[in-house]
């Protein structure tokens, strides 16, 4: 029997009230439209947007998964986290932290038990290679994901992805999430045509606003219009292209006229290209750099007392000040969260050398302590300045740790590569996201967990999963904050400090933002003025 | 008289293979022996306790670590004798694959670098020549002087300020890919060349003017002049082969110095080289990745000093007379 797009949402919203959880269901009646488009991507009023010209932007972020494989026509190694050029995934994040349907025109829980969620797809949505975007290719996609381990923001709840009709699919999982649909806008979890399982998502097909012409995944690549995408009259620009470079070259790229952007600019960098007539932005918030320490080897940081005096040392406000001048634009509290999050929960006391010094005595190191080196690669340019002031501030409270830096280019394989699951000690990125992923890390990501085990890792999964079974929305921030004080308690992992994601492109260029989250960045927006 | 330069040449080729298998054995010293072992070359001393002990024997029986160091030796050497260069430790892809294209496009760029350099001196060489102490003399010897002072990434950057971002010229930021096609790398080279000879000119200008003030005051040329030869046949025919000689045995030496200098040229202009991938290398101690650069790198060195030999055989008579007496 078909069933009309129409039905299929009154059905939805019947199902929806009948279990009364409407209240955490945001963005499941998304089919709003305006001229064809979903409301979100209204552009800003007295627009009058251009058509034609080419884009080309430098990236000072390259992925981190590069070096882990060549082909970069896989949205998991694409020469930055940008997938959104070339692919869409079923949700998108907006600059508010809102889901907003990408190829998912709307979606809910089937019942209260949060267990199985249906998504009404977009049709018409055609692939680059023209064919139409169906139920099968995006059940193809998501197994794809599951089997090569694409987001572990899914794979531990996932269970199974079923086709409902053409135009429908139900994710079915092994343990209630209230927030499901905040996970699928990663931007791993492209939708590519199905296939057979060892060439779905390797040939850079997607439904994005570019096809992809070359790549390069260490360097760059050129992509044109994407002249049947979803998104009528969209996009404006004729031609993208993208290239990673470090900081000097992406301004003296900048200055020359081969770029006309540039994004996750260097702080300290950004007077020089308002100096080259750029406009700079800045997005609301962006990553976080997290310590990940192994404590299932004997090292003295397996004592929570040390790791939590590690934290007290960091001069984290120095950091906002000398590397970001911009004095307490960001605060943590040694979780993945973030001042961004409403659910946030500020430490008492970020930095008290005293107390640390006090906390390493105890715990038998009066004389200070040396540990085993951290490495990081610089995801963003001004990474190596940060990791310089925290050995630092270490060192004045009597703790010597060594911070290397190391290519970004197989980065991920250097730290996975010993010690599984854990990895060796390293300090990452962390991206800012809803309260049940960020603090889901602490469960679901081997390498941030860090072997943390005992009574309160315990208590803190078992609250977890509590957490993201509760439908109603504010009994979870208050449980969100709980669990965030767990973290704090035992320290399992430290962060270090947190940017402003900033942009810089050229007066022309126009409506291009900084995304808190870097990899949330859209393209199909963007026009040239001239 | 030909039997003999075959001989020379075939001394010449015995002496490389030799200087090849001492460059093997430095950098199998270098990387796998000293100042620990091959294990601890890759993994520093405190970074041991993240492996397990499985791990840890399966890279010492991976590395060749339960046999001696000769027969290690042995089994590198032969390794790069025929350019097998294994596997990467981390990600176990082929070396030789990983390097193919960043060699190639750094070979370009030193070949372009090296017939532009030589093009470059000979040229400023004969002409400050004509006239030493001249007005056109001082003005070259002095920019010479100030560009063999002037460090690689320095020249780099002023390069791009000025034909890049003032004059608009050329690009600032090379976007070929590495494996580009030969000729779109020629063409993206052409700036990264002209710094890298910026420096390594100036020296060996200095080297040819020199030689070519030494033999236009000879007596050779001197009979040449009273001849009736023009100024110009003189110094292009008659100063400037006996000149050269000096200058060649530099330009040699500017071929081991590209590879330490296009590390810092291909940074600045984003050129997909072989430098950038032995900094990586060097990063993640990616041992066979570093051996095979710089045997590489030495089989360069040791070609360039080959043809040089030659040069200088094909310019010296006094050295063919030489080798010709054995």
């Amino acid at each position: 029997m078909a069933i009309t797009k129409r039905e299929f949402l009154q059905l939805l919203g019947l199902g929806v009230s009948a279990f009364g959880v409407q209240p955490f269901i945001t963005g499941s009646a998304a089919a709003q439209t305006v001229d064809g488009l979903p409301a979100w991507a209204a552009l800003p009023a007295g627009s009058n947007p251009k058509t034609g010209g080419k884009l080309i932007y430098g990236q000072t972020y390259p992925n981190w998964a590069v070096g882990s494989s060549d082909n970069g026509k896989h949205p998991y190694y694409w020469i930055d986290l940008l997938t959104r050029s070339i692919w869409n995934s079923l949700v998108w994040i907006d600059h508010d932290y809102n889901v907003q349907g990408e190829l998912a025109e709307s979606w809910a829980p089937s019942d209260g038990t949060l267990k199985v969620w249906d998504f009404k797809l977009r049709e018409g949505v055609m692939f680059h290679n023209g064919k139409e975007m169906t139920s099968e290719d995006v059940v193809a996609s998501f197994n794809a994901h599951i089997a090569q381990k694409g987001s572990s923001f899914i794979t531990k709840w996932f269970e199974k992805v079923e086709a409902q009709g053409k135009y429908g699919v139900r994710f079915i999982l092994n343990a209630p999430y209230a927030e499901w649909p905040y996970a699928l806008a990663e931007y791993r979890l492209a939708i590519a045509p199905a296939a057979a399982p060892d060439l779905i998502l390797t040939d850079g097909i997607g439904t994005g606003p570019f096809k992809l012409v070359s790549v390069d995944n260490r360097r760059g690549f050129q992509a044109v219009r994407n002249e049947n995408y979803w998104m009528k009259g969209r996009p404006f620009i004729d031609e993208l292209e993208g290239y990673v470079v470090n900081s000097q070259t992406a301004i003296n790229g900048f200055r020359s006229g081969q770029f006309n952007a540039v994004f996750n600019i260097d702080p300290t960098t950004a007077a020089q290209f308002e100096g080259a007539g750029g406009i700079v932005h800045k997005s609301k918030g962006g990553d976080q750099f997290l310590i990940s320490m192994p404590k299932n080897l004997d090292i003295a940081w397996n004592d929570p007392r040390v790791r939590l005096a590690m934290s007290l040392s960091i001069d984290r406000e120095a950091i906002n000040t000398i590397v970001y001048n911009d004095p307490g634009s960001w605060v943590g509290n040694d979780t993945q969260m973030s001042g961004l999050n409403r659910e946030f929960v500020p430490r008492d006391k970020a930095f008290d050398i005293a107390t640390a010094k006090k906390l390493l005595a105890e715990a038998g190191h009066p004389n200070g302590i040396d540990l085993p080196p951290i490495v990081f690669s610089p995801s963003f340019p001004e990474m190596p300045r940060i990791m310089a002031i925290v050995v630092e501030s270490l060192k004045k409270a009597g703790i010597n740790m060594d911070i290397r830096e190391m290519p970004t280019d197989g980065f991920d394989a250097y730290v996975k590569g010993v010690n599984p699951p854990y990895g060796r000690p390293s300090a990452g990125v962390v991206g800012p996201r809803n309260p049940a992923i960020n603090l889901g890390r602490m469960v679901a990501n081997d390498v941030e967990k860090g072997a943390w085990t005992g009574e309160k890792a315990d208590a803190y999964a078992k609250l977890y999963a509590e957490t993201i079974a509760e439908p109603n929305e504010e009994k979870r921030i208050g449980m969100y904050q709980e669990l965030q004080k767990i973290l704090q308690s035992d320290t399992p992992a430290i962060v270090l400090g947190g940017r402003r994601n900033m942009l810089a492109h050229a007066p022309g260029v126009q409506n291009l933002k900084s995304h808190s989250q870097n990899w949330s960045s859209r393209f199909d927006d963007v026009w040239i003025e001239s | 008289m030909l039997a003999s330069i075959a001989r020379m040449i075939g001394r010449r080729l015995f002496m490389a293979f030799f200087i090849l298998s001492f460059t093997a054995l430095i950098v199998f010293l270098g990387t796998e022996v000293l100042p620990g072992d091959a294990l601890t070359a890759s993994i520093p001393a405190e970074e041991l306790q993240f492996y397990s002990p499985e791990q840890l024997a399966q890279m010492r029986s991976e590395l060749g670590m339960d046999r001696s160091i000769p027969v290690r030796f042995l089994e590198v050497w032969h390794q790069l004798m025929t350019f097998d260069f294994g596997t990467t430790i981390m990600k176990k892809e082929s070396v030789a694959t990983r390097i193919f294209h960043p060699i190639v496009n750094s070979a370009i760029m030193a070949g372009l670098a090296l017939v532009v350099m030589l093009a470059l001196v000979i040229a400023l060489g004969v002409l400050a020549s004509l006239k030493p102490g001249g007005r056109l003399d001082n003005a070259i010897s002095t920019t010479t002087l100030f560009t063999y002072s002037m460090p690689d990434f320095v020249v780099s950057n002023v390069f791009v300020i000025v034909f890049a971002v003032w004059l608009g010229l050329v690009p600032a930021v090379i976007f070929a890919p590495t494996n580009a096609p030969k000729l779109t790398i020629l063409a993206a080279a052409i700036v990264p060349v002209i710094a890298l000879c910026v420096h390594g000119a100036a020296y060996q200008f200095r080297l040819l003017r020199a030689g070519m003030v030494e033999a236009l005051n000879s007596d050779y040329v001197e009979r040449a002049r009273l001849a009736g030869i023009p100024q110009w046949r003189i110094s292009v025919i008659h100063a400037l082969p006996s000149a050269l000689i000096p200058m060649l045995n530099a330009t040699a030496y500017f071929v081991a110095g590209l590879l330490a200098t296009s590390v810092v040229v291909e940074a600045v202009f984003k050129f997909p080289g072989a430098g950038g991938e032995l900094l990586r290398a060097l990063s993640q101690r990616e041992i066979p990745t570093i051996q095979a650069i710089a045997f590489l790198a030495a089989l360069a060195v040791v070609f360039a000093n080959l043809i040089a030999d030659l040069a200088i055989l094909a310019l010296d008579p006094r050295v063919r007379t030489r080798s010709s007496n054995g």
